[in-house]
């Protein structure tokens, strides 16, 4: 019998067989994911939208950084609840039958409300730890101007409180028979359209 | 003063410079995305699932192959309406100022409903472009069996048909100065 999705938790895993319950590994890849899509809705019209983003393990948050107003911010003032995701596609998995075909991935999503940070000090404090982790090689006060409270009135910080997380992950031996990555076979699929 | 966004059109872009209103460039971005990410919502929970995907460009629908049950179904059985984007990042463009920090990227959004595939035919059909998308070099019959109307029974194909969707792009002169693409072990 199905299970009853509405009635489960929404960071019930499906193919248990493929959840990963170690959470050092989860926010392994938090820290090291390059964008997430965070869903908000809308009455009941989702949306989602890709962004850079921290995970800062001490507030146990995600910080996104974007426009001041927009359609993110007009979402969560009416519901703040939010999914966020983020996912690393591996390589293809080619089999003899058709429906076996599979895919190496790692994912993992995040529940949680979402606020708008008002505090100017926590703003900029979250605008730095984004900094420091998309421009490591670079330093406040020799490679740019430290972030100031005044100019972070021009945009906007959100602050994703995680309340449940979830990880996924199909991993094949790595002399798997045929494996492949997308990227190396995209363009005589996509040469057709060009 | 901030618009009301709850009142704007779903489509609408913030920030013009952005758009790619060019439905060539939209297209071609679908085609070659590795993955995308669908949103559906349950009782006001949003979610978000990542899949393989192909886009048909003569239905302008969005299939993918996923469980039998699961959340998207159970989602999508009592309210279709989704979202779905693919995006693809380029490089961080340093700058100054530390809120002048940008990056480039495409990214398509797409709004439309959601449902499960129900006629077998369809159903290969969307399969077998799959298939066609991320094996380009194998060929069934060949390289991989035929699909037996046994096996398509016990598979699910979601179809997302397109309502509206949007493009956006940032990108900088090739020698901006300082632009690095992001990297970490």
């Amino acid at each position: 019998m199905p299970k009853d999705y509405a009635a489960l938790a929404p960071n019930e895993v499906r193919r248990s067989d493929r959840a990963v319950d170690d959470e050092a590994w989860i926010r392994a890849m938090l820290h090291r994911a390059p964008v997430g899509a965070l869903a908000t809705i809308n009455e009941g019209q989702p949306f989602i939208n890709t962004n850079l983003f921290v995970y800062d393990e001490a507030e146990h948050v995600i910080y996104t950084h974007t426009a001041r107003f927009g359609r993110t911010r007009s979402n969560v003032e009416a519901e703040n609840r939010a999914c966020f995701s983020i996912s690393e596609m591996g390589r293809l998995l080619p089999a003899p039958e058709a429906l076996e075909f599979s895919v190496e991935y790692s994912g993992v999503a995040v529940f949680g409300p979402v606020e708008i940070v008002e505090d100017a000090a926590e703003s900029t404090r979250a605008l730095q730890l984004i900094l420091d982790k998309y421009a490591p090689h670079l330093k406040p006060g020799t490679d740019y101007r430290p972030p100031v409270e005044e100019e972070l009135k021009r945009t906007a910080v959100y602050k994703l409180h995680i309340e449940s997380w979830s990880g996924k992950r199909k991993v094949a031996d790595p002399d798997f028979p045929g494996a492949y990555l997308f990227h190396d076979v995209v363009t005589l699929y996509t040469d057709q359209y060009s | 003063m901030s618009k009301d966004y709850a009142t704007q059109p779903r489509t609408d872009i913030r920030f013009k410079p952005r758009i790619v209103e060019e439905g060539a460039w939209i297209k071609a971005l679908l085609h070659r995305a590795g993955f995308g990410v669908v949103a559906t919502s349950h009782e006001g929970q949003p979610f978000a699932t990542n899949n393989l995907f192909v886009y048909d460009e003569p239905a302008h629908a969005i299939y993918m192959h996923t469980a039998q049950v699961g959340r998207l179904r159970a989602n999508v059985e009592t309210d279709e309406r989704v979202c779905f984007t693919v995006a693809e990042m380029g490089r961080l463009l340093p700058h100054q100022q530390p809120v002048e920090f940008d990056v480039e990227y495409k990214s398509v959004v797409i709004f439309g409903h959601g449902h499960m595939i129900e006629d077998r035919e369809e159903k290969r059909r969307a399969l077998q472009l799959l298939l066609d998308k991320y094996a380009p070099h194998l060929k069934v019959g060949v390289d991989y069996d035929e699909m037996p109307d046994y096996d398509l029974k016990r598979t699910s194909v979601y179809a997302i048909q397109i309502e509206e969707w949007t493009g956006k792009q940032n990108e900088a002169p090739s020698d901006f100065p300082g632009a690095f693409p992001y990297h970490k072990d």
